[in-house]
């Protein structure tokens, strides 16, 4: 039974986390609403919650220049879910080593994945590393591999997680019964260091799906590998640099009079983030069933 | 669809190697291509520029593969679909003419800079021609990415034709440190500063009258656009008059911002030689009072002119701002006209001029590690002179990307527009020799002959090719660039005191180095005299 | 708990051999990690000295001429350099406590609820973590742009108030930052303190009630120090980072306004403002050696502190 306080808490806590999600949301219709906003409007009244004219262009303006739409789509796709699992499969085993105290060298391990965090080559050199050694260039591991796989910070999480949440006895146990370190890694670590996962395979998912960095530097012949975020990146930049340019370019006036330049910025960020939304309450769902099956598997 | 397609490359592809096979086993005597170089030839010996290509020819028959030349360009909307289709077409011909191909690295300009620097730091991939605008040439030289042109007469030698038609004046206008690091191509480089655009049927509205001149420009005066903003103003008062952006010296006057920024500028580049702080001068303050005026008494502008960021001519489009200003050129106002989507009315507040800048502000160099400069230097002539390729390169083939009109015009053919183009990247500006190419529907058919005439009349600036090399003042720049990004558009824009601004402005430039820098700058600048 | 493994019966410090062999099967599951962070990380550092260099295209990154600290002198040389220095790092303050007083706030509200909206709370809070800077800017701008602005138009006007011009007031402009920061950054951090919380072993919460403790001391007296680990850690993190700032923030969100400056400059758009045109890698890469560099040093105080006073809350 719910004790007075309790119930004084839980309405108070409706109430704050209400009014927190609708200032999280409220701007998120506004960005909405001026995706549909016709764009002449929008620059003459601004955003608006309720506009005085709309327009789907804008949206219509992306997929009919943007014809590799949905096969950027499904880049980020594939590239999400192969990045999260890739990233989850090294960073876990390495956050539970870590949280051992008895391993020999730990202090040393810690500090190897901590100095990650601070300092980096610069991106001439992380380039040229990737390129001339590696040799990943123009293909679908330039978007994978450089930066997103894992960082320290993503292992240190972790790792603080197993050292406080998880209960040595449990572990002890199993090791008594003469199960080896990985069995009992997988099937009484893992399944017990759920929230974690989740959480760091949500942080992971969010930044593959966001990246399009990778695609600017690494792929200069495989326009076929855009990534969604990179395609509507250069598409906002491109159309940006054309508006600031357009002295220069011939006929610009058949190019330009038909870009809503402005609107065309929200329907961008819609369909960058729209479909991370939809998917998301599927996909954790899926994503922690995977997690205590392969728990229990293991 | 994408397997048909492959079909029939590979099936050019083979024509096209038959063709050339023969074209590449001819005797250059016969070629018609190279009889330039016919006349130069002494005794049977071939000239420099012939020996190049045969000595390619005879590599070729030996590995069987043509010395690819690599020429990295960028556009607003990436690789277009006919990339792959016009790079062949184009090799067709080069394979004959040259005995190399081309390869078309086509870059968004999102991502240019950032590739295209990458590469020439590391140059895992072949690049032989590219932008040095894209990447800031100061930047690029200083970086040593660019090859130069003139060592052992390469230009001279492999590229007669860009020579003929890129004049001394303007190969010595592109020069560092007495270096030939890159080459313009031909464009306007000349601009008509202080280019006032007004909607007509707002002058309409208020019985206006003006005559546009052979040019379809009005020339005028500051206190004349001042009557007719007023006017506007009161006609349409939910109206803005006037979209304010960018620097009004940079377009509206002829000041020249030699080395390519404000810390010390020539005040009047075709007598004066003295570098001068332009924030301290006379017409500075005039400027800045008008804007202020504008502005804060008549109500022209809009309260938010500093933080919208959208662009002059899409706020002109929406039907919100009456006017705005640029700079013009010839076949500007069917441009601009297109851009506002109506019919806008170009004054002219200024007089033509070519600044130090003109030549240089796009130009296309040779990286330093291109495995064959020879052969890039002779495809970069070829780009310059033949009209086909040059053809080719900007607007396609024939049939597919555009069809000839009846007046000599060229446009699209039925069922291709702008979006669905293959090829239609209106990069022309940017690309070797724009001219030799048709003219598309909409710009004068003399347009080519209309931008060199307006190019060699305007006056020059006395520092015209003088670039800025401040290394050793990066720490200076640095703080003047912050401080002028502070100030400079607040006092433009006339939301800052004329006066008291333009003071505290000065000051804090005077705190971030300016002196030092404008004497440097006069230093340079005195030794570039010196040396022309 | 942290107790627990210390004194698990296997610990036995001293026989290195038996620890090391005790410790194999830990260096192979972090192995591959390790490989990556060999790749990723490792492996570039020696460009570093790109920022010692008079870089050369046709010398290479390690042939060209030394250039001894040149590459440094633009982010000392000038007044400005205090300012900027003195903006990033208050800032920096500010967002790591605030955000942090926050985000665990939410969270404890968020792991105490019992209903179904608890996850659409949460999705909802993380929702602005999502897009990129530049579209908050749009946003920021749809609510403080002077004539159309959410704020000035709607509710200064409802209340007959005058129309502020926002973007040239300075005094505004810190608390704007830290609002936009916070609200796009909370639903990040709380779903770490979130996933902190919901490791705790609840035996402990329902010994405590039987204990009659009500929910707020259940709160203090489990759930804040069992925190206590995540939280030391998110800050030295935060400390390690603290001469950078987030560009989009500091550029994009004031729209580059030069009234602002004053409030808005830090290291990072300083850089910018400065390097835009003279594109050389070796400047850039001098101001993040330079920034890295602070953070080390900082966060290797901060955590010998750290480890004086609670051993077992240190990074390393």
């Amino acid at each position: 039974m719910f004790t007075k306080q309790e119930k004084t808490f839980q309405v108070v806590s409706h109430i704050v986390l209400a009014i927190l999600a609708i200032n999280a949301l409220l701007p998120m219709v506004l960005l909405f609403m001026s995706s549909i906003t016709d764009d002449t409007t929008l620059i003459k009244e601004g955003y608006k919650f309720f506009p005085k004219k709309f327009s789907l262009y804008a949206y219509e303006y992306v997929f009919k220049t943007g014809p590799r739409v949905p096969r950027a789509y499904m880049i980020s796709v594939i590239l999400t879910i192969s990045g999260v699992i890739l990233s989850l499969v090294i960073t876990t085993p390495m956050a539970y080593a870590l949280s051992k105290k008895y391993v020999l060298g730990r202090g040393f391990m810690n500090f190897y994945v901590f100095f990650t965090m601070l300092f980096n080559g610069g991106l001439v050199p992380t380039y040229m590393n990737y390129t001339n050694v590696i040799g990943i260039k123009n293909t679908f591991f330039a978007l994978l591999l450089p930066g997103l796989v894992t960082n320290g910070m993503y292992i240190m999480l972790m790792k603080s997680y197993f050292v406080t949440s998880i209960p040595d006895e449990i572990m002890e146990a199993a090791r008594i019964d003469g199960a080896s370190e990985f069995k009992v890694f997988r099937t009484i670590a893992i399944p017990l260091a759920k929230p974690i996962i989740t959480t760091i395979g949500l942080f992971s998912g969010i930044g593959y799906w966001n990246d399009w960095q990778n695609g600017y530097v690494y792929l200069t012949k495989r326009d076929d590998l855009y990534s969604i975020q990179n395609l509507l990146n250069r598409m906002v930049q491109n159309i940006q640099f054309l508006s600031a340019n357009s002295q220069n370019v011939a006929n610009s006036d058949i190019g330009l009079a038909s870009i809503p330049t402005v609107s065309i910025r929200m329907s961008m960020a819609v369909l960058g983030i729209l479909p991370m939304l939809i998917a998301y309450p599927f996909a954790q769902k899926a994503f922690v069933k995977g997690i205590t099956l392969g728990g229990v598997k293991g | 669809m994408r397997k048909n397609l492959k079909k029939l490359f590979a099936l050019l592809l083979a024509f096209a190697m038959v063709f050339s096979i023969a074209a590449c086993t001819k005797s250059p005597a016969k070629d018609d291509t190279t009889q330039a170089a016919q006349e130069s030839k002494e005794g049977g010996e071939l000239s420099a520029y012939d020996q190049a290509i045969a000595d390619r020819r005879a590599e070729y028959e030996k590995t069987g593969k043509y010395q690819k030349v690599v020429y990295a360009m960028y556009t607003w909307i990436g690789k277009p679909a006919g990339t792959e289709r016009i790079q062949e077409a184009m090799n067709v011909i080069l394979r004959e003419k040259l005995c190399l191909e081309v390869e078309l690295m086509v870059l968004d300009f999102a991502s240019y800079r950032q590739n295209i620097q990458l590469n020439l730091t590391n140059n895992d991939e072949q690049v032989d021609w590219f932008g040095g605008n894209a990447l800031g040439y100061t930047a690029s030289v200083n970086n040593g990415f660019c090859y130069d042109m003139e060592q052992d007469n390469l230009i001279q030698t492999y590229g007669p034709g860009i020579c003929e038609l890129v004049s001394e004046e303007y190969r010595n206008a592109c020069k560092y440190n007495g270096k030939l690091t890159g080459i313009p191509p031909m464009k306007d480089i000349a601009i008509n500063c202080g280019a006032m655009m007004i909607g007509k049927e707002y002058l309409d509205a208020i019985g206006y009258e003006y005559k546009e001149n052979e040019n379809q420009e009005v020339p005028t005066t500051w206190d004349e656009i001042e009557k007719i903003f007023t006017q506007l103003h009161e006609k349409f008062p939910d109206k803005y008059v006037f979209a304010v952006g960018g620097n009004q010296f940079g377009q509206g006057s002829i000041v020249d911002n030699i080395g390519n920024d404000w810390f010390g500028v020539l005040l009047d580049p075709t007598k004066d030689k003295t570098v001068v702080n332009l924030f301290e001068s006379e017409e500075w303050m005039t400027m800045v009072k008008r804007m202020y005026d504008w502005n804060q008494n008549k109500g022209f502008m809009s309260a938010d002119a500093l933080t919208d960021t959208t662009s002059l001519s899409a706020k002109c489009k929406s039907g919100q701002y009456m006017a705005m200003m640029s700079q013009s050129k010839p076949g500007y106002k069917s441009q601009i006209s297109g851009e506002c989507g109506r019919e806008m009315i170009v004054f002219i507040l200024g007089q033509p001029i070519v600044k130090s800048s003109g030549v240089s502000n796009v130009i296309t160099c040779l990286n330093q590690a291109s495995p064959d400069k020879i052969a890039a230097m002779q495809f970069m002539n070829e780009m310059y002179t033949d009209a086909e390729l040059s053809t080719l390169l900007v607007w396609g083939q024939e049939g597919t990307d555009y069809v000839k009109t009846d007046d000599g015009h060229i446009t699209f053919p039925d069922g291709v527009d702008a979006q669905n183009a293959e090829w239609y990247h209106t990069m022309n500006w940017s690309l070797p020799n724009q001219y030799l190419a048709p003219v598309w529907v909409g710009d004068p058919l003399d347009l080519g002959a209309k931008t060199m005439e307006f190019n060699n009349s305007a006056p020059k600036s006395l520092a015209m090719g003088f670039t800025f090399d401040n290394t050793e003042y990066t720490a200076e720049y640095a703080a003047l660039q912050n401080v002028y990004d502070q100030y400079a558009n607040q006092l433009l824009y006339g939301f800052l005191d004329p006066e008291t601004g333009t003071k505290e402005f000065n000051d804090a430039l005077k705190a971030a180095g300016l002196d030092k820098y404008i004497a440097e700058k006069q230093r340079q600048l005195d030794a570039w005299f010196a040396a022309q | 708990m942290a107790s627990t493994i210390q004194t698990a019966p296997y610990v036995k410090k001293g026989k290195l051999g038996k620890r090391f062999v005790k410790s194999i099967p830990f260096y192979i599951m972090a192995l591959p990690a390790a490989v990556y962070l060999f790749i990723n990380n490792y492996m570039p550092l020696p460009g570093l000295v790109l920022a010692f260099k008079d870089f050369k295209a046709n010398k290479g990154i390690y042939g060209s001429d030394w250039y001894g600290f040149k590459n440094f002198k633009y982010l000392f040389a000038t007044g400005e350099a205090f300012t900027i220095t003195r903006n990033t790092l208050l800032y920096n303050f500010a967002f790591i406590i605030i955000n942090t007083i926050l985000a665990i706030f939410v969270a404890i509200l968020l792991s105490e609820m019992r209903s179904k909206f608890k996850s659409v709370y949460q999705s909802m809070i993380l929702l602005p973590y999502m897009i990129s800077m530049v579209i908050v800017s749009y946003l920021v701008f749809a609510f403080l742009s002077t004539e159309n602005g959410f704020l000035n138009n709607t509710v200064l006007k409802f209340f007959g108030k005058k129309p502020i011009p926002w973007y040239s007031e300075k005094k505004y402009w810190p608390f704007i930052l830290v609002i936009v920061s916070c609200w796009k950054v909370i639903g990040y951090n709380c779903i770490i303190y979130l996933s902190s919380i919901l490791g705790i072993d609840r035996t402990y919460y329902e010994a405590a009630a039987i204990d009659g403790a009500g929910k707020i001391k259940q709160i203090t007296s489990i759930t804040l120090p069992l925190l206590k680990p995540t939280i030391i850690m998110m800050t030295l993190l935060a400390i390690g980072r603290i001469f950078y700032s987030d560009f989009g923030l500091f550029y994009q969100v004031p729209q580059n306004q030069g009234a602002l400056y004053p409030v808005t400059n830090t290291i990072d758009t300083y850089v910018y403002r400065g390097l835009i045109q003279n594109g050389k890698p070796a400047l850039s890469a001098a101001a993040g050696l330079y920034q890295s560099f602070v953070g080390f040093v900082l966060i290797l105080t901060a955590n010998l502190v750290v480890r004086k006073i609670d051993a077992d809350s240190a990074l390393f």
